[in-house]
């Protein structure tokens, strides 16, 4: 009975269609339209690397000036920024606020839109510092952050797993309807839309992130597995009854070799990892 | 002779319209049908699926050709995500099953309206990742190897992610929505 009814889930699913108010020709004429409206395209993206935010500031500054002309210049309406895994960039806001985007993530803006409203929208991890004003947002899978001018880390690779960590003034969180405001040296995380209490952080160790470097005071084996499967794109193989141990720690999350060892000393597994795959498989001992 | 898209990258020739229109020619109905799976809303995903091709003609000098796919649909749900907050999802698909019933009894048209309606449903109550990657994989014919691809994942997820969607299809039936 029951294989009969995934099959006709199945069956049922190849049959569906999705609906169109226009064909795929009307498309391409409204984008061709567009197009030839459109003069040569301009150039958006400044990259740098990091090294300390104070140096950063200042060029930030500079940056800001040829991006704000390079903009006006533009008919272009939204903005994409993305870094591959183990890649850090940073991009400026027309508002000056920054951000430094952490290893395979994204973020968007719409450039005249948010010069009406601050709104960026992120998949995956990045660490805002926002210039005092109006209200700025950051959508993500399941959430929003909403703060006015303050530094805090976004890590939201998928919807089940978020984590917030403010380092200077004050962060509004709100997922699946709830609200929560975190102060400076606060944390919150949500795993499969369960939030957790608020946590103690340290400005240092949220920095330390766009290093590669994680610490946790406790995170499941389950949330590890999240982070690992998004930021390094390998899929993790954990026994069922691993998923809710904890680990208390710092690991470097550049690529398996460079944690497994660690992981598994202190919580006592057999890790295999299979590079052609992109797997890795983690075992009691 | 290989994937002309490729060639025309060998041949390194101009990303001029020709480019632009093999581009959209290839990729338009997976973007706009991601979207819809995103949005749950058609003129939301056309609108959005321009201005995905919009992106992609401005930075069409910057793009990686071998990461095309993966740019196209970061774009696209980037776009999703900044225009769009999270709301309960209401998919409304087009079902040919339905259309093409022919010299059925009433109730049988009935069992299957319901049925296709309990799916609809079931299909929206998805989370986004695993719903997504069903569905492109379902409706779109895209194989998990060219999932991964394009999500930049491994195969292995995207088999996990579906799964899970069969299995959550399945619970949501026993539930008897």
């Amino acid at each position: 009975m029951k294989e009969n009814q995934d099959l006709n889930i199945i069956q049922f699913t190849q049959d569906l269609r999705v609906p169109a108010t226009i064909s795929k020709e009307e498309a391409w004429q409204r984008l061709e339209k567009n197009i030839s409206n459109l003069s040569e395209k301009p150039n958006t993206q400044t990259r740098f690397p990091i090294y300390t935010f104070i140096s950063l500031s200042i060029a930030a500054s500079i940056l800001l000036f040829i991006f704000y002309f390079a903009l006006k210049q533009a008919p272009t309406k939204t903005f994409f920024f993305e870094t591959q895994s183990s890649e850090v960039k940073k991009e400026i806001l027309p508002d000056s606020s920054i951000i430094f985007l952490n290893a395979n993530s994204t973020a968007t803006f719409t450039y005249n839109k948010f010069r009406k409203k601050r709104e960026v929208s992120l998949s995956g991890d990045a660490f805002f510092n926002v210039r005092k004003g109006k209200e700025f947002s950051v959508l993500f899978g399941g959430g929003q952050v909403n703060v006015l001018g303050t530094a805090f880390y976004v890590s939201a690779y998928s919807d089940r797993f978020i984590s917030i960590e403010c380092t200077e003034g004050k962060v509004r969180f709100e997922i699946d309807n709830q609200k929560v405001t975190l102060n400076a040296g606060e944390g919150i995380k949500s795993f499969d839309h369960i939030l957790s209490e608020k946590f103690t952080v340290n400005e240092k160790d949220v920095k330390e992130k766009l290093n590669g470097v994680f610490f946790w005071q406790k995170i499941s084996l389950a949330e590890i597995e999240e982070l690992i499967e998004n930021r390094l794109g390998y899929n993790v193989i954990l026994e069922t009854t691993l998923a809710t141990r904890n680990f208390s720690g710092e690991l470097l999350l550049t690529s398996p070799q460079s944690f497994l060892p660690t992981l598994a000393a202190a919580m006592n597994l057999d890790y295999t990892i299979n590079d052609k795959e992109k797997t890795i498989t983690l075992n009691a001992k | 002779m290989g994937n002309p898209l490729i060639n025309h990258f060998m041949e390194g020739t101009k990303k001029g319209t020709d480019w632009f229109k093999t581009i959209f020619d290839e990729y338009y109905d997976y973007i706009r049908n991601y979207l819809f799976y995103l949005a749950g809303d058609i003129e939301i995903a056309e609108d959005l699926a321009q201005d995905v091709f919009m992106k992609l003609w401005e930075n069409r000098d910057k793009v990686n050709e071998s990461t095309l796919k993966p740019f196209l649909f970061k774009i696209a749900k980037n776009l999703f995500l900044n225009l769009h907050k999270r709301k309960k999802l209401n998919l409304e698909f087009v079902n040919s099953r339905l259309e093409n019933i022919e010299n059925e009894s009433p109730q049988f048209v009935l069992e299957v309206k319901e049925f296709d309606e309990k799916l609809q449903r079931a299909l929206s109550n998805l989370p986004e990742q695993c719903r997504t990657y069903f569905l492109l994989n379902r409706i779109d014919d895209m194989k998990y190897q060219d999932i991964a691809k394009s999500f930049g994942v491994s195969v292995k997820a995207v088999e996990k992610q579906i799964s899970k969607a069969i299995k959550l299809l399945r619970e949501q039936f026993d539930q008897k929505l």
